[in-house]
């Protein structure tokens, strides 16, 4: 199994699936990149086992064949090339592998590729076409809201539910819920799908593709993203998600409407003042204005700041955590947002006001309960 | 076939084929014994069969043929997850990092050395410096794992090795694993130290108790897998007390050396020269490593044992330390009367004194007081006054 290739489209390829190799396993065979060299194509695939990574790329190859080779070394010597050709050699009998450069040579040893683990077979039940750059922004938009709790494994994930008219993403970490649904990118195939995907997986995908478009498919168990170079295949978390649609309040009957980023500036100064646990802030919202207020009885700062709004409601006074306010503000990208409030201790719906650029957002952030 | 694998056990066995055969595997097991009487193999040996592609024998038996036989048999299945304990890294974060990621270089080449010694022995005690406790993050991996699709269809078995050594924020994080079972996930929990486990964690599992191993079934063992010569294999089953891989360790320390040692050691409490007594003792116990004594102590109650047999039996057939049968003979001429049993009684009090920390030569002091009172029926310490 021999190939050239040059150095530069090599180190580029590597790059695509260097991130899905754990470093530390005690399952050593993940440490390895298993090369597939078929004509002249060879495909590359790393894996943690959660996750599968595979790119292609051209090279002139010269007999068939796959072979295990220990990823780091591999990365970090094609990293440290000149730029110019390469060529790697195989002996498929030792697992010897010799890379040649204009000017040395590199001797490591690979492994059989049998020991790698089976990858999943994969059946599309669900399958759409998307903008990379609307699939990225949905991401954006729910990853940080995931629950770090491995004891309710369903939230730890983002889930998707593909409907024949829409896509929705949601997640919650139970302080906080963000609703994505995107009307322009309905599937096909799959009408009542609905899958967890975990975060890593899409981390990975926001990241990995280069081209404008890419395709989306899923099933029960694994979900897939491809741009027809890099194929990244995750699997799924096997749970029940909670019924989200019953946590969001229907009757918020008041209403704020406020300049986004003067709101999001103000929030950043003013909760530098707030305890650094509780990151509480006090808002008080009244006709004439947002006033956004913090203070630490432990080091004794405080700070207030007055903020113009558009309220024409009762006088409110509620408290939340202040990096929850600053994620969500943080992740819309219209200039005005509404907030809608009904008393200090339920849900308020945060959510753009005006153009809606296609995605319908809402974020619901639980309020803390204020001492006086 | 591959049943044979795990030595002896032939009740666990029995138990655990019958689950596979009917199909009612239960959520939990948790497999209870002495270190090194095949536990951990057993665990291994049952999780092939729920991996193998194509079991033998009504579902009970592994092919050991296909893939997933072999990767699990290496440890390396993608459904198999093997649980033990690792050492902390360097400012280590026990919820945010995984559990091998702040560990050394150095020290994940080893860990990964000694699950690749564990996979071509089931036997071996997987022994890393610094890792006493099965981490918590190792327990919330194995939850999220679990939360996950199964990466392969079919069974998926977490093994927990020494589940003991779970701490109590580990084990109480387990505990919600085990009381939520997912369907086609089996957990075995393994342990040599039952009473540190927490009751809420015993309530929930499947208990299987193995037994002791049978000498004979250690004999063979040794001979067959280790290539040992029968002689020294029978003698080192003889003290092994049941644990193939404390027959093992045995085995490749200098245990007849120490054989020699203990019986000079009684030869010098006998020859009544406190000056003698008192270098002998010097020399045998310039080694403070306890296990060390300890092993020597059970060589005298073992030899002791051996005088008895013989003024009992008169026959030689049962005797341990064949090769020093002249000495066992002319002690048993010299001494007819002595009480061997209080003697080997007294022996095993001083194993006690070493347990509990007692200083070494002043327990050797006394026992060689001892033995020779009970040879001689006179006060040692009237003697010496």
């Amino acid at each position: 199994m021999n190939f050239s290739v040059a150095v530069k489209e090599f180190a580029l390829a590597l790059g695509r699936i260097s991130s899905a190799t754990p470093q530390r396993s005690p399952m050593q065979v993940l440490e390895n990149i298993l090369m597939h060299l078929d004509g002249s194509v060879l495909s590359l695939t790393a894996t943690d086992m959660d996750i599968v990574v595979t790119t292609r790329i051209d090279v002139r190859g010269e007999g068939n064949g796959s072979i295990l080779v220990p990823a780091k070394r591999l990365i970090d010597t094609v990293r440290a090339l000149e730029l110019g050709d390469l060529r790697f050699e195989a002996d498929l009998g030792t697992m010897r592998i010799t890379l040649y450069t204009g000017s040395g040579q590199y001797k490591l040893t690979g492994l059989n590729a049998v020991e790698f683990p089976q990858l999943p077979q994969f059946e599309a039940k669900a399958s759409l076409k998307l903008p990379l750059a609307k699939f990225a922004s949905m991401i954006d938009r729910t990853v940080f809201a995931c629950s770090g709790d491995e004891f309710r494994p369903a939230m730890t994930g983002v889930l998707f539910q593909f409907r024949p008219d829409e896509i929705r993403a949601i997640a919650t970490d139970g302080f906080r819920l963000v609703r994505v649904i995107d009307h322009d990118m309905a599937g096909t195939g799959g009408d009542q799908l609905d899958i967890i995907v975990p975060p890593k997986a899409l981390n990975l995908a926001s990241k990995a593709f280069s081209a404008d478009e890419i395709t989306l498919e899923a099933n029960q168990t694994h979900v897939r993203f491809a741009d027809g170079v890099t194929t990244i295949t995750a699997r799924l978390i096997d749970e029940n998600y909670p019924n989200y649609e019953s946590v969001i309040p229907q009757a918020n009957d008041k209403r704020m409407v406020i300049r986004r980023e003067e709101l999001l500036n103000t929030v950043k100064r003013v909760s530098l003042y707030s305890n650094s646990q509780t990151r509480q802030v006090r808002m008080r919202i009244a006709s004439e204005g947002l006033r956004v207020q913090a203070e630490d009885m432990d080091t004794g700062g405080e700070a207030y700041e007055q903020v113009p709004c558009d309220y024409n409601s009762d006088e409110l006074e509620i408290g939340f955590n202040s990096q929850y306010v600053r994620d969500a503000l943080d992740r819309i990208d219209t200039a005005d947002v509404a907030f809608d409030f009904s008393t200090p201790l339920r849900p308020s719906l945060i959510t753009p006001h005006g153009d809606k650029n296609g995605q319908d957002v809402l974020m619901l952030l639980m309020p803390i309960r204020l001492n006086n | 076939m591959s049943w044979d694998s795990v030595l002896g056990q032939r009740r666990a066995k029995r138990l655990i084929r019958a689950a596979l055969g009917s199909g009612r595997v239960p959520h939990a097991w948790l497999f209870t014994g002495p270190e090194g009487i095949g536990k951990d193999a057993m665990a291994i040996e049952t999780a092939k069969v729920l991996r193998c592609v194509a079991p033998l024998e009504n579902g009970t038996v592994a092919c050991g043929l296909c893939h997933g036989c072999t990767t699990t048999a290496a440890l390396q299945n993608a459904n198999v997850r093997f649980v033990f304990a690792l050492p902390s890294g360097k400012s280590e974060d026990s919820r945010g990092d995984s559990p091998m990621m702040k560990l050394s270089d150095a020290e994940i080449t080893l860990i990964q050395e000694q699950v690749a010694m564990k996979a071509a022995d089931p036997y071996h005690n997987i022994s890393i410096p610094r890792a006493n406790q099965i981490k918590i993050s190792s327990i919330r991996e194995v939850k999220r794992d679990i939360g996950f699709v199964a990466t392969e269809s079919g069974w998926r078995i977490v093994i927990v090795s020494e589940a003991h050594q779970m701490g109590d924020e580990a084990a109480n994080a387990f505990l919600k694993t085990l009381e939520e079972p997912s369907p086609r996930t089996l957990l075995m929990l393994t342990t040599s130290n039952r009473e540190r486990m927490l009751p809420t964690i015993l309530s929930r599992c499947q208990e299987i108790r193995f037994d002791l191993l049978t000498d004979d079934e250690i004999t063979d063992a040794l001979v067959a897998r280790q290539g040992t010569e029968r002689t020294p294999a029978g003698l080192v089953s003889k003290l092994a007390e049941g644990s193939f891989s404390r027959a093992v360790e045995l085995l490749s320390g200098d245990l007849n050396g120490l054989r020699f040692d203990v019986v000079s050691f009684f030869r010098t409490a006998l020859r009544r020269s406190p000056v003698a007594l008192h270098a002998e003792i010097e020399r045998l116990t310039a080694s403070v490593d306890r296990v060390h004594i300890e092993r020597m102590l059970t060589l005298l109650a073992l030899w002791l044992r051996d005088v008895l047999v013989h003024r009992l039996t008169g026959s030689e057939a049962m005797i341990v330390n064949h090769d020093q049968i002249k000495d066992i003979q002319s002690f048993n001429t010299r001494f007819a009367h002595t009480p061997v049993d209080r003697m080997i009684a007294a022996v095993e009090q001083a194993v006690q004194a070493v347990r509990s920390n007692a200083q070494i030569p002043l327990v050797f002091t006394v026992l060689a007081m001892r033995l020779e009172e009970f040879c001689y029926q006179t006060p040692g310490l009237a003697r010496v006054a």
